[in-house]
């Protein structure tokens, strides 16, 4: 069985290693641009779904499977009634089986040579150069990067673009950024994000050492223009030049040096014949729960595929994030590999989970944590508690409920609770008897649902 | 329906139906919640008391409303369920559960035909238990190795499905370990022949049948299987710090102070809670049908010979059996890394198993009420059973000295070990303590929490109320276990255990 993997991120990777293991008897291709892949390493299980890892970049050459071949190349084109994988200067690919992980293009806010467009690790040491100079920056977004960098910018006045009312939300609402907040204000060490520890590139201090640069939250706009002046032309003497300013649709302007576009991405499908069925929001190449696409002998995982609504577990949604890059690599490698029987993923696309740092604090989110897909339900039917311990470790969590049973969680901190929630929120127990005493801090959870 | 007293009785009312019975032991007599077949029994010391009846007295002054139930009050709705025989007891470390309170002993007799099983007195983790692996080294062998010793366990736990899985499974191998306990580890050769003999039940619950297990236990199990779990479940590398009985402790093949060991905590974790909640789901409806009432809907439970209570007691043994199928394959890496860092084989090593024993588990067991012998289901939450000398369900090597007993204290406080005694098998169905457990509450002024309800349309998202608990700040506080030594000492000193070793921690490892 010829199996070919397109994609050298972590989807890719983890898709092929993963088959690798599951099929010594099947020949496996990994195609990738570039000579350093991302693996995984350091993976932590926090509980049955939430797990922290590190990415590492690897030279293509030292995947020691040995069913295992690397092919440096671009994929230009497929050909699916040959099953074939083009290769950008000639020469192709046949499969049997062929599983896309090609990623996915961030949206570019403006093109110019003072946005940076801030995805992965890719950008960070771009960033951290620019940085150093800077005095004003524009942070436009509102997801896991822009949160984290927020915090992570020091030294430097930032403007930061929110299109929504609240910081974060498309992680958690302004409840677990007080906290987070809180954190920072003491100077804590920066964490790693979304994923991999990549604000450990950026300057701790800024050109101005620790003191730290005003944070100006701009919610509910957008960016209507970038509008990039000529260094030093027609400025009058003496005042400061600016590269680029930002026209925000609330009628205010800022004067910036760098504009840093978190807006989130677009997948790499445009290559592809049109056969495979994509999705019209965002490009993305639709499977179904068990990964397919719409032609068969193809599967796509990672950021280059979209998950069909129909085929998404109430509890559970699509992120583009690194750890459902590694599950749907790892689970796509058992389709590839002949199907994952009954068992098939167990329960890793049951129940939404990511682990990630803010502020040197642990962040577990678990379910419809933000009361994601869940606009339809009576408001009457939804409850949420809180609460927040202070001290030397400070602790948030938030629990969110739908009549009575418990459907999403905010685990900031070490509050050791991640297992007890999953479990709590997988056993779909009715959970209204006990009301906010499920959130008392002096009783022990775990113990009561030993 | 009982009489039910025409509104929430005082502090005070509720303290006429609980009487001092010796230094150790308390009863609660029938009447302090509706229907009470037998009595209430709980064994604390004065250490341990107060922090009984400060839970109860905040649940007089909360007027019952919501929240967590006493752990006195679920031991009494214990007694009042169908065909409950002698008395519902609570162990020194109980504290408020599901259902049932953690630390309650209560045994049914099958001879009965309305006596239930109830998941709730079994608990989610089924099978949840703690073992003892014993080693030729001596503390100081430690020196200098302790830290590569805890990496070694650190690179060999599992970490789930995945390449990184030391001991691969598939569906086929959950289906045979379900059925087979450490039968099936030792088929793989993930376990030691003479593990088996210092298991409860040889490490294989004989009724288990995986049919029984749905689905989503399944595959909440697969990929758990041989992993350690978050929480409250570690592996521990110990020494003895002290033998309070040689002659007993000398039979577990424990000869001195500082002698090295390994405990290990963990249990059935997902799967064992999918078995419960399954069964929670289809007793509700059995309930109804067979006209079972009980005080609290937690304590939901079937006619043992219903369906619903047959298929749950096949399910929990293989619940049962995975547990013991996780807590071999995490001895299997320990054995590893040991061998590893030490450069010896485990067998020179000398890393054989003292004793595994179950905390969340019910067996059909003999024993005699008022001067008969009678066949009874026994649940055991957060308890441990503790066999006296010369049963027959105890090893051979076991027979003079009596069942061992392993308490784990929370993680990071010292544990003990113990040995089952003729007057628990005679009070408490050879049952004792499982572990520290915890305190609700150790200072009463943050009791006085006031939940405030607050309206606040968080999001657009619908997320209607809010409700706060004031932000406080977290002590760090020792005095909120109930200690180890406290709860260990109660039981002692009630003759229902008898000490033997004392042991320390001196590294952790969770998962």
């Amino acid at each position: 069985m010829r199996c070919v993997v397109v994609g050298g991120g972590i989807a890719g990777v983890c898709c092929a290693e993963e088959l690798c293991r599951l099929r010594p008897d099947y020949s496996v291709t990994l195609v990738s641009e570039d000579r350093t892949l991302k693996g995984v390493t350091n993976v932590v299980q926090l509980s049955q779904s939430v797990e922290e890892f590190d990415v590492v970049e690897r030279d293509l050459t030292t995947l020691p499977q040995r069913n295992l071949r690397v092919v440096q190349a671009r994929a230009a084109g497929l050909d699916l009634d040959a099953r074939e994988l083009r290769l950008q200067g000639g020469g192709g690919l046949p499969y049997d089986r062929l599983c896309l992980c090609v990623g996915a293009t961030p949206r570019r806010l403006a093109e110019g040579p003072n946005v940076l467009v801030l995805r992965d690790c890719d950008s960070v040491a771009s960033l951290a150069a620019r940085l150093n100079t800077a005095r004003q920056v524009a942070l436009v977004g509102n997801g896991g990067i822009a949160l984290e960098l927020a915090h992570a910018l020091r030294g430097v006045e930032v403007v930061w673009v929110v299109r929504h009312g609240q910081i974060g939300d498309s992680f958690f609402d302004l409840d677990a950024a007080e906290v987070e907040g809180a954190r920072d204000e003491h100077g804590e060490r920066y964490g790693h994000a979304v994923g991999p520890r990549w604000a450990h590139a950026l300057p701790a201090g800024g050109p101005g050492g620790d003191a730290g640069g005003r944070l100006t939250l701009e919610r509910d706009c957008e960016v209507v223009r970038v509008v990039y002046l000529h260094t030093g032309s027609g400025c009058a003497q003496g005042t400061p030049v600016w590269p680029a300013r930002l026209d925000l649709s609330n009628g205010r302007s800022y004067s910036v040096d760098l504009v840093i576009s978190a807006i989130g991405v677009d997948a790499r499908s445009a290559w592809l014949p049109l056969q495979l069925e994509r999705c019209e929001d965002d490009g993305g190449i639709l499977v179904d729960e068990e990964l397919r696409t719409s032609v068969p002998g193809v599967w796509a995982a990672g950021d280059c595929c979209t998950v069909r609504a129909e085929a998404q577990a109430p509890l559970w949604f699509q992120m583009r994030l690194w750890t459902q890059a590694r599950q749907m690599g790892l689970y796509a490698a058992q389709g590839l590999a002949g199907g994952g029987g009954m068992l098939g993923a167990g329960l890793t696309f049951e129940l939404f989970s990511h682990a990630t740092r803010f502020a040197g604090l642990k962040v577990v989110l678990l379910g419809l944590y933000n009361g994601q897909k869940l606009d339809a339900e009576p408001a009457c039917d939804l409850i949420s508690y809180s609460r927040a311990t202070e001290g030397d470790q400070p602790t948030f969590v938030r629990v969110l409920l739908l009549r009575g049973r418990m459907v999403g969680a905010v685990l900031v901190g070490e509050t050791e609770l991640e297992e007890t929630f999953e479990n709590l929120i997988l056993d779909r127990l009715d959970l209204s008897g006990f009301g906010p005493a499920l959130l008392d801090p002096d009783v022990e959870l775990d113990h009561v649902f030993d | 329906m009982p009489a039910v007293p025409a509104g929430p009785r005082t502090y005070e009312e509720e303290l006429e139906f609980i009487e001092q019975v010796s230094d150790v032991e308390w009863c609660v007599r029938p009447g302090f919640v509706p229907g009470m077949n037998v009595p209430g029994v709980f064994y604390v010391n004065a250490a341990l008391r107060e922090l009984i009846f400060e839970e109860l007295q905040i649940f007089a002054q909360r007027a019952q409303h919501g929240g967590f139930l006493p752990a006195v009050k679920q031991v009494a709705n214990v007694a009042a369920l169908p065909g409950i025989v002698q008395r519902s007891i609570a162990l020194p470390d109980m504290h408020s559960g599901y259902g049932f309170a953690i630390g309650n002993v209560a045994a049914f007799d099958m001879a009965d035909p309305r006596a239930v099983v109830s998941p709730g007195g079994v608990g989610f983790d089924i099978n949840c238990g703690v073992r003892l692996i014993r080693t030729n080294l001596s503390e100081a062998d430690l020196e200098g190795r302790k830290e590569a010793l805890a990496q070694a366990l650190f690179d060999h736990i599992p970490v789930g499905v995945g390449s990184q899985g030391i001991i691969p499974t598939t569906a086929a191998d959950l289906e045979a370990a379900l059925e087979m306990g450490m039968d099936w580890s030792l088929r793989e050769g993930y376990a030691w022949a003479e593990d088996k003999e210092h298991c409860e039940e040889y490490g294989r619950m004989l009724g288990a049948d995986p049919t029984k297990v749905s689905l989503r236990a399944k595959k909440r199990g697969l990929p758990q299987m041989g992993t350690l779990g978050a929480g409250n479940h570690y592996a521990e590398i110990q020494v003895v710090e002290h033998v309070f009985d040689a002659a007993a402790a000398r039979k577990m093949g424990i000869n001195r102070v500082g002698q090295v060991c390994v405990m290990i905590h963990s249990g059935s974790r997902g799967l064992g809670h999918q078995v419960a909640t399954d069964a929670l789901t289809a007793m509700e409806r059995a309930m109804a049908r067979d006209g079972i009432h009980v005080n609290d809907r937690q304590l939901a439970c079937a006619r043992i010979n219903s369906q619903e209570g047959q298929d749950y007691l096949a399910a929990m043994a293989c619940a049962a059996n995975y547990a013991w199928v996780n807590r071999a394959s995490m001895t299997f890496l320990c054995r590893q890394a040991f061998a590893k860092v030490f450069g010896r084989s485990p067998a020179e090593l000398d890393m054989h198993l003292v004793y595994d024993v179950s905390h969340n588990i019910a067996k059909v067991e003999q024993h005699m009420v008022d001067g008969e012998l009678k066949q009874l289901l026994v649940h055991r939450k957060g308890s441990t059973r503790a066999f006296p000398p010369h049963h027959p369900l105890i090893p051979v090597d076991y027979q003079l000295t009596g069942q061992p007993v392993l308490i784990g204290g929370t993680m990071g406080t010292h544990s003990y070990v113990l040995t089952g005694t003729a007057k628990g098998m005679a009070e408490t169905f050879g049952s004792t303590c499982h572990g520290a457990g915890r305190a609700r509450s150790r200072n009463s002024s943050r009791r006085q929490l006031n939940y405030q309800e607050v309206l606040d349309s968080l999001k657009a998202k619908g997320i209607a109320i809010r409700v706060a608990s004031p932000k406080l700040v977290m002590e760090e506080a020792p005095e909120s276990y109930k200690d180890v030594s406290a709860v260990v000492d109660t039981c002692h000193q009630a003759g229902i255990s008898k000490k033997a070793v004392r042991l320390r921690p001196v590294a952790v490892i969770k998962g």
